[in-house]
């Protein structure tokens, strides 16, 4: 078969899945632009082209605020879980008693729902829940109500929690993923050669880790950026993430108000994407310096 | 004076099985070829050496020092690995001073260090590459110089020569053994290649299972080995079985004088050698036992000939100015000399 018939058995193997992936990603997200910029007309709204839904989300009372929880909801547990990731692959390179059965349970978190986590988080930290009674029988507070607030506060050490539990397993796969082929010998020669333990991570194990960590960094840091359901559940109603208010537009009974969800979609999208080409760009001046590029 | 000294060296391996006893005395400032085969333990021996696989039981000497108990930080001993264990983020530069850097060495002493190491390693114009823009052969000049500017007192080679191409083997084996005259530090290298042994090292060592075989100067390994394993992995090929009554040996391929009996008890059939390249080949019929050539292989500066006399085959290497053909019929000799008969007789 020619290059070009090779070609086209591609693209009609491909067809199917492009055109699904056409109409359910790009269609939708090209449909939720439109209306960001004013055509709605099933919503009643066709003033395309028009700045005034973008105007208005931005100007809104709060939006700066929605604005730096969403970026503190986004970094903060990311680079918590980072370091715990790190530490955790870096412990599970030891030999230790049980280690078998902790390799196969600390995994578990990544198959199950976010939901879940967040119903386990209100069972244990909520100030009824079972660490808060539990405090109470120890007499360590005088009412599991007197326990502190850690949900539906701003912050979001609720959602903090339902973070981690679910994305340090995913970043520690990873990076133990990548720690089980980094090359021993590097190590070995660093240490032969002076370099302490604190040394050998800086200067070996780290700048061998940083495809990894920077993957499961990147993946992580736009799913929290992006997230809705934790902080919509956890957060403390206001002021709340960006994509908490995106959904209360779009779900409020006024239907004209949908264009204004979608411009804060838009923008949602925008920001992220900018935050990723910083961090890529970031990443690639390193690996300029690290001769990897 | 001894350089390094191991004695019953024996480490345990995580899964079970162990590596010794085993014993080596290096010559202060001598090049030792750890030879053998996969899986002898060669490489977990120079580990042992190093510090990165605990020692067990025995003692570890470097000149006088004893180092047994001393973690392979404080025993001062350089290592080159296999893949040579470049940092690929860092240039050569670097790569090079790193082990001053981790130590702390002023910036000033570094850049000195550097020059000279640079010069010696002959690594001039690629300090500021990183790993992966050098050749298998700079690489390796940068590992030697990272290990070499720390001044380590034993250096320890773990295949040096493996990875490179063929036509650059000779120049780095060459460049290695300078490098280590030029420093005088006592080196031990490990190989599976017995030329590269014959070519580096002062003193060779031959290991298999985890033990020690033999361990001697290279001619005393390639002419007298101890046992038919040494002899074989040495490329002997040629082991039988013979009895001598006085000087007069009966082989399967005919009766001979032979002169090296010390391993042999009279009229006993005990194992013995003779390399290929001591057989020669006549086409004349007339110049000693009679023999056909069963094939002819050319290796560039020799051909290898298989001959077949009695019934028994043999193996011989001639210069390649006269050929024989296949199913030719030559006759041989062996001067009595070239009869080894192994002092250990276990096969």
């Amino acid at each position: 078969m020619g290059g070009t018939g090779k070609s086209l058995k591609i693209v009609a193997g491909l067809a199917p899945a492009a055109f699904a992936m056409g109409i359910l990603f790009i269609g939708a997200l090209g449909l939720s632009i439109l209306q960001s910029f004013g055509y709605a007309p099933a919503y009643g709204v066709s003033e395309f082209p028009t700045f005034r839904f973008y105007e208005r989300v931005i100007t809104e009372e709060g939006f700066l605020l929605s604005l730096g929880l969403t970026f503190y909801y986004a970094i903060v547990p990311t680079v918590i879980g980072a370091i715990f990731s790190l530490l955790l692959a870096l412990a599970l390179m030891k030999g230790f008693k049980g280690k078998g059965a902790f390799l196969f349970l600390y995994k578990i978190p990544m198959v199950v729902p976010y939901l879940v986590g967040v119903s386990l988080v209100i069972l244990l930290f909520s100030n009824g829940g079972l660490i808060a009674r539990l405090f109470y029988h120890l007499g360590m507070i005088g009412s599991p109500s007197d326990f502190i607030r850690l949900l539906g506060t701003s912050s979001g050490y609720g959602i903090f929690l339902v973070y981690l539990w679910k994305q340090v397993p995913f970043m520690t796969v990873m990076l133990y993923a990548h720690l089980l082929v980094l090359d021993h010998r590097q190590r070995e020669s660093a240490y032969l050669l002076g370099a302490g333990p604190l040394q050998r991570f800086f200067h070996v194990t780290l700048p061998g880790l940083a495809p990894a960590l920077f993957s499961a960094t990147l993946i992580v840091f736009a799913f929290n950026f992006g997230g809705f359901e934790v902080p919509f559940i956890l957060g403390a109603g206001y002021p709340n993430t960006l994509t908490v208010e995106a959904w209360r537009l779009f779900d409020d009974p006024d239907y004209t108000n949908r264009p204004a969800a979608m411009a804060l979609t838009t923008l949602i999208l925008v920001l992220s994407s900018l935050c990723l080409a910083l961090l890529i760009g970031f990443y690639r001046s390193w690996q300029r310096k690290w001769g990897q590029l | 004076m001894s350089g390094l000294r191991l004695q019953n060296g024996v480490t345990v391996f995580d899964g079970g099985g162990q590596i010794g006893p085993v014993s080596l005395d290096i010559p202060d400032g001598q090049m030792m070829a750890l030879l053998g085969p996969s899986g002898s333990g060669k490489t977990t021996t120079l580990r042992m050496i190093a510090g990165l696989a605990p020692l067990q039981s025995g003692q570890l000497y470097f000149g006088a020092r004893e180092v047994t108990a001393l973690s392979g930080q404080a025993r001062n001993v350089g290592m080159v690995f296999q893949n040579y264990g470049l940092f690929p983020h860092m240039t050569a530069e670097e790569n090079i001073t790193f082990g001053l850097r981790m130590k702390g060495q002023p910036k000033s002493e570094q850049r000195e260090h550097l020059a000279w190491i640079l010069e010696m390693t002959r690594l001039g114009g690629l300090e500021k590459r990183f790993p992966k823009e050098l050749s298998g052969g700079q690489k390796q000049r940068v590992a030697l110089a990272r290990t070499l500017i720390t001044e380590p007192d034993v250096l320890l080679l773990d295949e040096p020569l493996s990875s490179l191409d063929a036509n650059l083997r000779e120049d780095m084996a060459l460049f290695i053994k300078d490098l280590q005259r030029e420093f005088n530090i006592t080196t031990i290298f490990v190989t599976h290649d017995q030329e590269e042994a014959m070519m580096l090292a002062d003193q060779v060592t031959v290991m298999a299972d985890g033990a020690v075989l033999q361990q001697g100067l290279p001619p005393e390994i390639f002419d007298r080995p101890l046992s038919a394993k040494v002899a074989e992995f040495m490329g002997a090929a040629n082991i039988f079985t013979g009895r001598i009554q006085g000087i007069n040996l009966q082989t399967p391929f005919g009766n001979f004088e032979a002169l090296n009996t010390e391993g042999a008890e009279a009229g006993k059939g005990t194992l013995w050698m003779v390399r290929p390249e001591h057989i020669r080949l006549f086409r004349e019929g007339d110049k000693g036992p009679g023999a056909v050539i069963k094939s002819a292989r050319y290796h560039g500066g020799f051909i290898q000939y298989e001959i077949e006399a009695h019934g028994f085959v043999l193996k011989t290497r001639q210069n390649s100015d006269v050929s024989f053909q296949q199913g030719e019929h030559v006759s041989f000799q062996i001067a009595p000399q070239h009869f080894w008969s192994f002092p250990e007789q276990d096969h």
